[in-house]
């Protein structure tokens, strides 16, 4: 029997629900399943049940933030790529965001992001 | 000992006046060393102007402050609460002689004093009376022959200047009292402008610091532009079905319309200084608020009971930050108190000095460790929240010498209470 | 006593305030400790096993047979892996006029100082400790090939207070192409002192600092470090070579054979005395020597690389008013006793 190609699952952890909408919206039309959290210990929630090909964060949020989170991820399971996607260049010069694989500013454009997503998800 | 005055008792706070009181009294504390009186000079736009000037006036009165001073067990704390004294008390003291003169820092023929000053250079003037540098009516005012004067500067700007003498002893000036003085002269010019710095930086932080003001600018501002940028891109690209398009554009309009909250409430909150403040009745803009914000308020089945006494005083203020401050008090206990809730507004004179408008609501209540935080920027409990209103309201208080208080108990509501200075005679 | 001091170099004035001395017990910091055992139970981009989760490596020093970008290193350097700055050519001169920028051209690089994620800098045995002073001078050679690297700082942030983002040992190298404007005003001043006595004025301090020792703190035959006359902070130090050079790159292996215990006996002293504080230390040195010679003639003779240290000590805090005006609570000569008496205890 012919196997479907499983679409790819994102996992998008961000507070602004707006956002959530937008993201949702433009990652399914380029054929990822998406799911959304809006604070960190609803994503780490969702991770325990569901398996994931890339998670995108942002660091800001309520609660635990983003850099927090995923210190938590790496200490759980190495293997899944993570984006830090953020309004804040700042956080640059914390070293602990090398947890991530990449670091997006979020602009206007999707377009990084979305060029971010076909480099790091899972294969 | 001198600088140990100085390195004990400077910088204990930042009042440029106490500070400034210490350098004078290290100046002029001891029978030895030092001078007998000391003039200041502070730098005030082109002119220099006097501010304080420490020192006995009599011969009589120098012995017994110095024999005072001499005791065991008086340290330094004490003489610089004695010259405080000496220069508060409003008859006749040193101080008061000058604090009429000033004198321009450009104008020629420049004279001494301002001519120090002007060059950031020490002067040591033997027998004034004949030199032809010295303001005659300065001369007069200071009444003796020898004296010395030292600017204060720091970087290239003019602080002011400090004029020194030994009026009561005749001492000479000697080299090393020069020495001293100047050293003094560095401190005192430095710190003048650190102290500058520090209220341009007190300033800025109740702007909450500038790395989290450009902070805030990033976050408030780019995530509206992530929205609208996605939303639009979207409208631009392919065939958009009619729902989806008029769904996108309502997004954009929201997320347009709360960018320009940000810029208005910005904007406002940075001109608050600005605006002088007026004698108002308070009456008609509580009574005018409330009309407007009553039918918002009734149409979600909120009810407001005013109780606005008689006989209010007149209040110092800018009428329209009247308005909004109690705008804004009200659209919080109107998002606090749940349907059928009741919103309590109460004005009214607590004593001689102190008016009050105060807000009511039954709702949920603050928690303790939000009270202070709530007037922090950037602070908000909503979703759409900026943060930005209570510390408005703030600035307000601040800015026209009232107060902002907060009762509240979890569970049972909370009271704010504005607190406005009354006009005299009100 | 009080005192005004100067220190000629920057022009700096400092108030030394002994009424309100300090003993080194007054300076207790934070619970370091405690907070790298609490942090290790997440996850370290810089331990042995995490190599995949940092960019390639650009330089190690590794047990033979294993290869790059894996676990077996001793000393590890790579690049930032989320730059601000970004390594290449840079443009050509700036615009003049009001609106002069740069875009942003540098080299920032993490030297990985152990695998080991609870040990500490101090910690290490001594020959570990020469291969990352090493690895510095490595690390600057290579860069400065790159003509167009004006300057290389090397510095190293340990504790939060004192700027690190995590606690694994760790420094940084930064790399750009202008002069920063403090270095660029001490080399000034450097080359003033020397043109006015012909002679190196960090040598004169070495030599009289050495001769006076009430301000030395350690000296071995090729190093010294003292606390310094106009010291801005509680327990400022800086550490000279003996031997004139301007540049870090002249050290030879005998030289960093002294230089490890020097810096790990000074480090050592105040982990003990002060509680094991937070510390920064920068390495000063002169421009890039492939370039120098142009802009700043004298330098070979006028100016001589350092190191200073400065631990981060915030309940008493050094004052500074914005002017560049400090008030020292702490004599330097105080602190120099203090850390010379105590014969520092081997932890770990």
């Amino acid at each position: 029997m012919k196997k479907t190609k499983q679409m790819k699952k994102i996992l998008i952890v961000e507070d602004e629900k707006t956002l959530c909408l937008l993201y949702e919206e433009e990652l399914a039309k380029e054929g990822y399943s998406v799911t959304t959290a809006n604070d960190a210990d609803t994503a780490l929630e969702i991770l325990k049940k569901k398996k994931f090909d890339l998670i995108i964060t942002d660091i800001r949020m309520p609660g635990k933030n983003g850099i927090d989170l995923i210190t938590k991820i790496m200490g759980l399971r190495k293997d899944i790529p993570i984006i830090i996607n953020t309004a804040y260049q700042s956080y640059k010069s914390d070293f602990m965001t090398w947890a991530a694989d990449a670091y997006v500013v979020k602009s206007s454009s999707l377009d990084e992001l979305k060029s971010k997503i076909k480099e790091f998800i899972k294969k | 000992m001198l600088l140990s005055i100085i390195s004990q008792s400077f910088f204990q706070s930042f009042s440029l006046e106490d500070n400034l009181l210490v350098i004078l009294t290290a100046l002029t504390s001891g029978s030895g060393v030092g001078f007998n009186r000391a003039m200041l000079f502070l730098a005030e736009g082109d002119k220099i102007r006097g501010e304080m000037w420490l020192g006995p006036r009599t011969r009589e009165e120098a012995k017994y402050i110095w024999e005072v001073l001499s005791t065991p067990g008086i340290g330094y704390i004490e003489i610089i609460e004695h010259n405080r004294s000496l220069v508060d008390k409003n008859a006749d003291t040193l101080s008061a002689r000058i604090k009429s003169l000033s004198y321009s820092l450009h104008e020629e023929p420049l004279l001494l004093p301002a001519l120090s000053a002007s060059k950031k250079e020490i002067f040591i003037v033997r027998d004034a009376g004949n030199e032809p540098l010295v303001d005659k009516k300065f001369l007069e005012t200071i009444g003796v022959n020898d004296f010395l004067c030292i600017p204060l500067y720091a970087r290239d700007e003019t602080m002011g200047e400090i004029v020194l003498d030994n009026a009561i002893t005749n001492a000479p000036i000697e080299a090393k009292d020069i020495k001293l003085a100047s050293i003094c002269g560095l401190i005192a010019g430095n710190y003048i402008y650190a102290t500058s710095l520090h209220a341009k930086m007190v300033e800025m932080e109740k702007l909450a610091a500038l790395g989290e003001m450009a902070m805030f600018i990033t976050h408030q501002l780019r995530n509206p532009l992530v929205t609208i940028g996605g939303f639009t891109d979207q409208l631009l690209n392919a065939q958009v079905e009619k729902e989806k398009q008029k769904r996108n554009l309502d997004i954009i309009k929201e997320e347009i319309r709360r960018l320009e909250k940000v810029v208005f409430e910005l904007g406002h909150l940075l001109r608050v200084d600005l605006k002088k403040p007026v004698s108002i009745e308070v009456q008609p803009i509580i009574k005018s608020v409330l009309q407007s914000t009553d039918i918002k308020i009734k149409k979600k089945g909120r009810e407001v009971r005013p109780r606005i006494e008689k006989n209010l005083p007149r209040i110092l203020c800018e009428p329209t930050y009247l308005g909004e401050v109690l705008r804004n008090l009200l659209d919080n206990a109107f998002d606090a108190t749940p349907p059928a809730g009741k919103i309590f507004v109460h004005v009214y004179r607590e004593n001689k000095n102190w008016l009050v408008i105060s807000v009511k609501d039954t709702g949920l209540g603050i928690p303790e460790h939000l009270k202070e935080k709530m007037f922090k920027p950037f602070f908000s409990t909503k979703e759409k929240g900026i943060g930005l209103g209570l510390l408005f309201v703030k600035r307000v208080m601040d800015a026209y010498g009232g107060k902002i208080e907060v009762e509240s108990e979890e569970g049972k509501g909370a009271k704010f209470k504005l607190y406005f200075k009354c006009e005299e005679g009100g | 006593m009080s005192q005004l001091r100067k220190d000629v170099l920057s022009g700096r004035w400092i108030i030394i305030a002994s009424e309100r001395s300090k003993r080194p017990d007054d300076f207790r910091p934070h619970q370091s400790q405690v907070e790298k055992r609490m942090e290790n139970k997440g996850f370290c981009p810089f331990c042995e096993g995490n190599e995949s989760k940092t960019p390639p490596e650009v330089f190690s020093l590794r047990k033979a047979g294993t290869s790059k970008d894996t676990p077996g290193w001793r000393v590890r350097v790579v690049p930032n892996k989320f730059p601000a700055l970004e390594r290449g050519t840079p443009p050509p001169k700036p615009n003049k006029g009001l609106f002069q920028s740069m875009p942003g051209v540098g080299v920032h690089e993490v030297v990985i100082e152990t695998p080991d994620h609870e040990k500490e800098l101090v910690d290490l045995p001594l020959p570990h400790i020469r291969e990352v002073l090493f690895v510095f001078q490595e690390r600057i050679q290579n860069i400065e090939e790159e003509l167009h690297y004006q300057y290389v700082q090397v510095f190293k942030n340990k504790g939060k207070e004192a700027g690190a983002s995590l606690s694994h040992p760790h420094s940084q190298i930064v790399a750009t192409p202008i002069v920063p404007k403090r270095i660029k005003e001490e080399l000034y001043s450097a080359e003033r002192l020397f043109t006015r006595s012909q002679e190196c004025f960090f040598c004169r301090i070495i030599k009289e600092e050495g001769e006076n020792k009430e301000r030395l703190v350690y000296q071995n035959s090729h190093f010294c470090v003292i606390a310094p006359f106009a010291s801005r902070f509680p327990f400022e130090l800086v550490l000279y070579p003996l031997r004139h050079s301007p540049h870090y790159s002249s050290l030879t292996s005998d030289e960093f054979k002294s230089l490890a215990p020097a810096l790990k006996t000074v480090l050592l002293k105040l982990k003990s005395i002060l509680s094991d504080p937070p510390y920064n230390f920068i390495i000063h040195q002169s421009p890039n020597l492939n370039l120098s010679q142009k802009k700043w003639p004298s330098i070979e003779n006028s100016y001589h690389w350092h190191m200073e240290i400065t631990p981060v000590l915030t309940r008493v805090a050094g004052f500074e008013l914005g002017t560049g005006f400090y008030i020292n609570p702490v004599p330097p000569e105080a602190a120099a006793g203090y850390l010379r008496e105590n014969s520092h205890k081997d932890r770990k």
